[in-house]
């Protein structure tokens, strides 16, 4: 047998690469996570399920089960896009509910009687128009994406019941008015969490799966987390957070990346006159607009546009769905699983108050444990390409503020016991301040920060923030702190401290 | 240049080729999630392509959910071995509860005085399938014990009195006599008190929704508020 030279470089090269491998490489097998059941997976994502109940649902939602745009709730033709689905998980008796998942119409103190019930044939099986067919899909949407985030490996807190109200009342009494609310309910643990679906128009949101699935991602973010409230200062009262923007991009992700349509919402958004029928109220996909690049969403500007959060949500899906799209690149057919439960993993390692920086931290922990890091390129790469560098200048000077103390009034014009400041603060370095936040600390038990932080994105070089008075941003995108009814608190002093990721803090003391 | 720091450049410019060689040469390594007792393949670098080859690494396997150790018992052991990380004072209680998550099992610890949780104090540690224990997030604090003496404490209409009826308790359904307590703290830990929630309607507000408020079980002040989070307006 004789060798070539090309045999001899060829094995040379391998015997050396091997060698090389074993300084610069790493073993799958030191670091492979629990493999997946993937054919469970699949069947979940295809509602594939079987149990003794069945409803008759238009899956996800009319407009994308018939790809006529003009539909609506109403359309006779529709019966023509129902399926048959089955119900699994429900408890023994003729309610859509278990030990957790529990739906109403109205309230959570609904009678029983005016609930949902299956026919004859033990089918939950109604016209579209109908509020049990509401019920039927919130029934439906919840438990198929609860199944599918345990069956990727994560249990979350169901210690509460999650009531979901499919025509919530208590919001207004206006029926044309399209809402949902989800509430975890943090400050009292006796109460449940709830979902509130609101709005009984012709693309009412309860028959829209997209809707479940995105609230189920705001109970399954907080869960993951364990309630530390990553999203700690937005639920407090503040008007725009980048943990706020995380919130609404995990749930959109995971609405999205379940449905494998890289969009949500296209039912909804025809209640809305800003949406052309047809469009998607979001998309993880690009769409010539402002969301493919972070400066367009996170740059604070005084028509305050950015100061919400599902401008830079949406851009985050786009970075999460990149991410997504390079694992499905390398493995067609079970890749969008291993994307889910690394995306949910990383969730689950965000702190209080989280930001961008630190899901993309997250992101890179996730896939070192998972997959031994070797996304880490594609996670860098995908923030980069949409404009979050890391590679940001330190500023040197910490941003100026200029503040004054304001008594609020109540709705009826009487003083409260509650103050803001308003306030001009500038960036006084030639480059941008990342992520500026302004936070209220006290410094004596007489004062208690309620709204303790606010946010304003990205703050280019000599721009200002401007709030309170004859500013353009009203005195609501400042900070408040309380003191007692009935107490002295003159001379009560405090902090303000202006944070941002690439600036020295600033602190300003201040006294009452 | 100099010799020697030409021949080390050298030197890493082939480690360099060899590591991107060695990728395409063993290309046909598996997916991610491969069993512990599947015959060692080599996967490097970051990027690295991934594709599947062995079907029957695959077939079905079922979810592990149970682990064969106590997670909690370690979790436990880790807080008690590591006072240095967690200065538990001795009027403070942790309530731990697992769940399984691909990272390893979580193990959420919730905070209590004499039952009353703290609001906001949460620790949660994972352990991995080598028992090592390691801390995802630590919010707790050595405060100050917090007085609990409820002969003090405000009933809730006086509170709304405090406030100039400013406020009016909600009558949606499920809020109606619902009340609870919670030890609140502030953000710097200047302040910790007892504090009476209650889902409560800003008078004259155009906003409809409750607002979940906190409210100083001692003089009333207004601690914290919460709004549910809205997805239109
Ligand atoms: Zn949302």
């Amino acid at each position: 047998m004789r060798f070539t030279v090309f045999d001899m470089i060829v094995r040379l090269v391998g015997v050396l690469s091997f060698l090389t491998l074993m300084s610069c490489g790493r073993l799958v097998t030191e670091c492979g996570g629990t493999p997946l059941n993937i054919s469970h997976l699949t069947q979940i994502q295809r509602a594939a399920f079987t149990s003794n109940t069945k409803a008759s649902l238009v899956i996800p939602n009319p407009l994308d089960a018939t790809g006529n745009i003009g539909i609506q709730s109403m359309d006779s033709s529709l019966i023509n896009a129902l399926s048959d689905l089955f119900l699994p998980n429900l408890s023994a008796g003729s309610r859509l509910e278990n030990n957790f998942l529990k739906v109403r119409i109205n309230s959570i103190n609904d009678s029983p009687e005016i609930l949902a019930t299956p026919n004859s044939n033990g089918q939950y099986a109604f016209p579209i128009t109908d509020i049990h067919y509401g019920e039927t899909m919130a029934y439906h949407s919840m438990n198929a994406i609860q199944t599918y985030v345990e069956a990727l490996g994560f249990q979350t807190n169901k210690a509460r019941p999650l009531f979901v109200m499919v025509n919530a009342t208590g919001s207004t009494n206006n029926p044309e008015e399209v809402n949902a609310f989800y509430s975890h309910n943090y400050f009292d643990t006796t109460a449940p969490r709830t979902l509130k679906i609101y709005g009984d128009t012709a693309f009412s949101p309860r028959q829209d799966r997209d809707i479940y699935w995105h609230e189920f991602g705001h109970y399954l973010l907080e869960s993951l987390t364990s309630d530390r409230g990553v999203d700690f200062a937005g639920d407090s009262g503040s008007i725009f957070s980048e943990g706020a923007a995380i919130h609404e991009c995990i749930a959109d992700y995971g609405a999205e990346s379940l449905s494998g349509r890289g969009y949500l919402g296209r039912w909804i958004a025809r209640n809305f006159s800003e949406f052309t029928a047809g469009s998607p109220l979001r998309s993880a996909e690009d769409k010539n607009d402002d969301f493919n690049n972070f400066s367009k969403v996170a740059t604070f500007d005084s028509t305050k546009k950015n100061l919400n959060r599902y401008r830079i949500g949406e851009w985050c899906t786009r970075v999460l769905w990149d991410i997504r799209r390079q694992i499905v690149q390398e493995n067609s057919n079970e890749g969008r699983f291993y994307a889910d439960r690394m995306i949910f993993a990383a969730a689950s390692l965000l702190k209080r108050d989280t930001s961008v920086t630190s899901l993309k931290s997250a992101l890179l922990q996730a896939d070192e444990q998972l997959n031994c890091g070797i996304h880490s390129h594609s996670v860098k790469n995908a923030f980069e390409s949409r404009g979050f560098s890391s590679d940001i200048p330190a500023l040197a000077l910490p941003l100026k503020l200029k503040a004054s103390i304001v008594w609020l009034r109540d709705e009826r014009g009487q003083l409260t016991r509650e103050f803001s400041v308003s306030f001009i603060l500038t960036n006084p370095n030639s480059d941008r301040a990342r992520n500026v936040r302004l936070i209220l600390e006290s410094t004596d038990a007489r004062i208690s920060p309620v709204v303790y932080q606010q946010s304003y994105g990205d703050l280019g070089s000599g721009k200002t923030v401007s709030v309170g008075g004859n500013s353009s941003l009203p005195i609501d995108y400042s900070v408040v702190g309380s003191v007692a009814p009935n107490q002295n608190y003159q001379g009560a002093p405090f902090n303000l401290r202006i944070k941002s990721e690439n600036a020295p803090d600033a602190i300003i003391p201040g006294v009452l | 240049m100099n010799p020697k720091i030409k021949r080390i450049k050298i030197f890493w410019g082939m480690m360099i080729v060899f590591c991107v060689l060695s990728l395409s040469f063993f290309s046909d390594s598996r997916a991610i999630g491969i069993p512990l007792k599947a015959k060692r393949v080599f996967d490097g670098l970051t990027g690295g392509l991934i594709t599947k080859t062995n079907l029957e690494l695959f077939i079905d396997p079922p979810l592990q959910t149970a682990v064969n150790f106590d997670a909690l018992q370690l979790a436990n052991q880790f807080i008690i071995d590591n006072p240095g990380l967690f200065s538990i004072k001795s009027y403070h209680q942790l309530k731990g509860e697992t769940y399984e998550n691909p990272l390893g099992t979580r193990v959420n610890y919730q905070v209590f005085q004499n039952g009353t949780p703290i609001l906001g104090f949460t620790i949660q540690l994972t352990v991995g399938v080598d028992h090592q224990v390691s801390i995802v997030s630590n919010e707790y604090h050595p405060i100050e014990r917090v007085e609990m003496d409820e002969r003090y404490f405000l009933s809730v209409n006086e509170i709304l009195e405090e406030h100039n009826q400013r406020f009016k308790l909600s009558v949606a359904d499920e809020d109606e006599g619902r009340e609870s307590h919670i030890i609140i703290v502030g953000p710097s830990y200047a302040k910790a008190e007892m504090g009476t929630v209650v889902s409560v309607i800003e008078v004259g507000s155009k906003q409809k929704a409750p607002i979940e408020a906190v409210f100083s079980s001692k003089s009333g002040q207004l601690l914290a508020r919460r709004v549910a989070k809205s997805e239109f307006h």
